[in-house]
């Protein structure tokens, strides 16, 4: 089986909240989603997509993936993409870095690989280790006493992890944690997110002013070294996301145990090959983590939602449902939902085909 | 002063013979130069180039600098370029990582400041020590005696430092190389030996203790931190690390673990003269002695290397580089490798000039 084209489109996702608010004083109303279609001479097609969290959440931009599309476009037409291990060899040749940007082409091969075999990713990850992951809402950065309604009314939609924003002002987001983590019932659980927005001291003086309570401190500020000079001086479990980057990065968490829990986001991670080993790793080590995306429709969420299936359920702490979070669609369908949680398609491949009608037509194509 | 606008040129710069690094896995004959002109209200302009070596050999391609450019260009605009320092802060929130895209707008601004100054960069940065700066050939990966002949050649032409690339699957071979190299070096002449990541820490410890009576200098001999770590640890030669320190926190590692003796600082690599200068000062207050290059371009690069090695101590400075010569397209006027060596000019700001008829008109151009 060959590769025989690659298409790119660009599809405009508006956010269902109007504008989200995260970190430090960043804002995304509507996000900018590349989908790849890898075809092949079988007959065969596979979808992958990356859409950034705006173009600064993270080291990605969706004009760096349309860059890097035709570079990683010429690589591997003509090799076989159900070698996902050697495809991502040829594009890591091909291109250093830039993992946000070959994940979608890499999610693409596992979906061929998985229609030519005729099983569900997560069955080539693994096996389904967790029937449905439980998912997080996040409560955006807003004065205390509405996000602590926006909390209720996640609440009663079924959801039982919140994801507190926080990170532009470490003052007022004393007060968004005092507001809103006690009003937790029994058996909830709040990750206070900072998004890195808060300086080292800062961060200190809200883990301080916020240590009676019970949640997780999530990313506090930008680099791994200030996390830990912040996880030195306060007793809260320490969550890290933008900073894990990698395997490199896991295995010094590992060493230093530097993190109770760590975010896995695909297209952060570099693709589903690369999250999938530090999924493994982090799984051998105990550490239990977030399966998610920096942002997406349906296509990027079937790829969360098998890396979530294939994760051992005492360690897949949350997922989240993000082709919900958009008006408009990459793909159909969307993975399935159902009380707060997320359930991989049991279908061959992703489960997904491109939402055609609403991608339109491709702004490029290599063949 | 504000920045008025930005125009982004694409030049190609075909190389003069093709080039094998990394032990001979990438193979490079034609460069993809991006050329950004940084307009203000006051009338000044500045220039700055951002040319990755190829695409394989580091994080970074052409049309992903001009994707990245797409998207900071339109933010600069309005912006007070005499400050590099608030220009870095701004790019570094609006696109985190990229430091291959920021690279030639940091330098651009520069540019502007030297001008305004009435001083050349390499006073700013750190004032003009000594004189002509040696250059580091690149001697291509071949047989010992093809090597030789390199050197020879180069040394016919006044170059006193020479960059050996060697690495690959026959560690006898980069033994005699290595050796015959060695053994006919001239006084007052440096032969390192540039492996590009291509060992794993068995060859590399295995060649380098089977050298050990020999005091020469060895750069990036496997892909990872700690695998270079493990390495210099087994080994008595100097390490000079590369492409591994990517950032700030990458040199103050390196440092702690006393991983580098000597770090080549490619300014396109670090994300432009104010990061590049920053890590060269680290280097000049902890005893690591730098190799000051730039991952490719035309005079305009050269020009920008030129001033960051004339503003670092004899004492700390082994060499610069230029690749002007080594292309066969002049897209630039400006400091010259003259008899090996480099010189910053002594004009205000970088001193160079593009040659417009080779830039024809920009790719893009903000507002």
């Amino acid at each position: 089986m060959k590769i025989t084209r690659v298409s790119v489109y660009a599809k405009r996702l508006p956010y269902v909240g109007g504008t989200y608010c995260w970190g430090p004083g960043n804002e995304i109303s509507v996000a900018d989603a590349t989908v790849i279609v890898i075809d092949t001479d079988a007959g065969i097609s596979g979808c992958g997509e990356f859409t950034p969290c705006g173009e600064n959440y993270m080291i990605a931009h969706s004009g760096g993936i349309r860059g890097a599309a035709e570079l990683l476009s010429k690589a591997v037409l003509g090799e076989d993409p159900r070698q996902v291990g050697k495809i991502e060899r040829i594009m890591d040749l091909a291109l250093k870095q830039h993992g946000y940007a070959k994940a979608p082409f890499d999610a693409a091969c596992w979906d061929i690989l998985g229609k030519a075999v005729g099983q569900p990713v997560w069955m080539l990850l693994g096996g389904k280790l967790t029937e449905a992951a439980p998912m997080y809402r996040v409560a955006p950065q807003k004065p205390p006493d509405q996000m602590v309604a926006e909390m209720e009314q996640h609440r009663a939609a079924g959801y039982r992890q919140f994801q507190v924003k926080v990170g532009a002002d470490w003052v007022a987001d004393i007060d968004r944690i005092l507001a809103t983590v006690p009003a937790l019932k029994p058996g909830e659980t709040a990750f206070v997110d900072a998004n890195t927005g808060w300086r080292v001291d800062h961060a200190i003086r809200v883990a301080r002013a916020t240590q009676h309570l019970d949640f997780y401190l999530e990313q506090p500020c930008l680099s791994y070294e200030e996390c830990l000079q912040v996880r030195a001086r306060t007793n809260l479990p320490m969550k890290l996301d933008e900073c894990v980057t990698d395997l490199r990065m896991a295995e010094r968490i590992v060493a230093d145990r530097s993190a109770e829990v760590v975010c896995l986001k695909v297209s952060k991670q570099g693709g589903l090959s690369k999250s999938r080993r530090m999924r493994d790793y982090l799984a051998e080590h105990g550490i239990p983590v977030f399966c998610e995306d920096s942002w997406g429709g349906e296509i990027t969420t079937a790829a969360v939602a098998h890396l979530a299936a294939s994760t051992p359920a005492e360690l897949m702490m949350s997922s989240t449902d993000l082709h919900n979070y958009n008006i408009g669609s990459t793909g159909k369908p969307g993975p399935r939902t159902e009380n707060g949680c997320l359930i991989a398609s049991d279908e061959p491949g992703l489960g997904v085909e491109p939402d055609f009608e609403n991608i339109g037509e491709p702004i490029a194509v290599y063949q | 002063m504000k920045i008025s606008r930005i125009s982004v040129y694409q030049v190609d710069l075909p190389l003069k013979k093709p080039y094998w690094l990394s032990g001979g896995r990438l193979k490079f004959e034609q460069l993809d130069s991006t050329m950004v002109s940084i307009e203000t209200d006051a009338g000044i302009t500045g220039w700055g180039e951002g040319c990755p070596w190829g695409v394989t050999y580091l994080p970074g391609f052409g049309r992903g600098i001009r994707a990245g450019l797409s998207e900071l260009g339109p933010q600069l605009i309005g912006l007070d370029p005499r400050v590099p320092a608030q220009i870095n802060l701004m790019m570094d929130v609006a696109l985190p990582g990229h430091p291959y895209i920021k690279a030639p707008v940091d330098i651009a601004c520069w540019d502007i400041l030297g001008q305004v100054a009435g001083l050349p960069l390499c006073d700013l940065l750190g004032g003009r020590h000594g004189g002509p700066v040696p250059i580091a050939s690149s001697v291509s990966t071949g047989a010992p005696e093809e090597m030789l002949r390199l050197v020879e050649n180069f040394r016919e032409q006044g170059y006193r430092v020479h960059s050996a690339k060697i690495g690959g699957s026959d560690p006898d071979l980069d033994v005699a190389r290595i050796r015959h190299l060695n053994s006919h070096q001239k006084p007052g002449e440096i032969i390192f030996f540039d492996l590009n990541r291509s060992w794993l820490p068995a060859d590399a410890i295995m060649v380098m203790n089977q050298v050990r009576d020999l005091g020469v200098i060895f750069e990036q001999p496997c892909e990872t931190f700690e695998e270079n770590l493990k390495v210099s640890r087994a080994t008595s030669h100097a390490i000079s690390l590369d492409e591994g320190i990517k950032e700030m926190s990458d040199l103050v590692r390196a440092n702690a673990k006393g991983a580098a003796e000597i770090v080549n600082i490619k300014v396109s690599r670090v994300g432009g003269l104010t990061k590049a200068r920053q890590m060269r000062d680290f280097c000049l207050s902890t005893g690591i002695k730098c190799l000051i290059m730039d991952t490719g371009g035309g005079a305009m690069s050269d020009t920008m290397v030129a001033h960051l090695a004339q503003s670092t101590p004899e004492a700390s400075r082994i060499a610069a580089w230029d690749c002007a010569s080594m292309v066969s397209v002049v897209s630039a006027q400006g400091a010259a490798a003259i008899d090996g060596h480099i010189t910053a000019p002594d004009v205000p700001g970088l001193g160079s000039s593009p040659v417009m008829e080779v830039l024809g008109d920009p790719v893009a151009v903000y507002p």
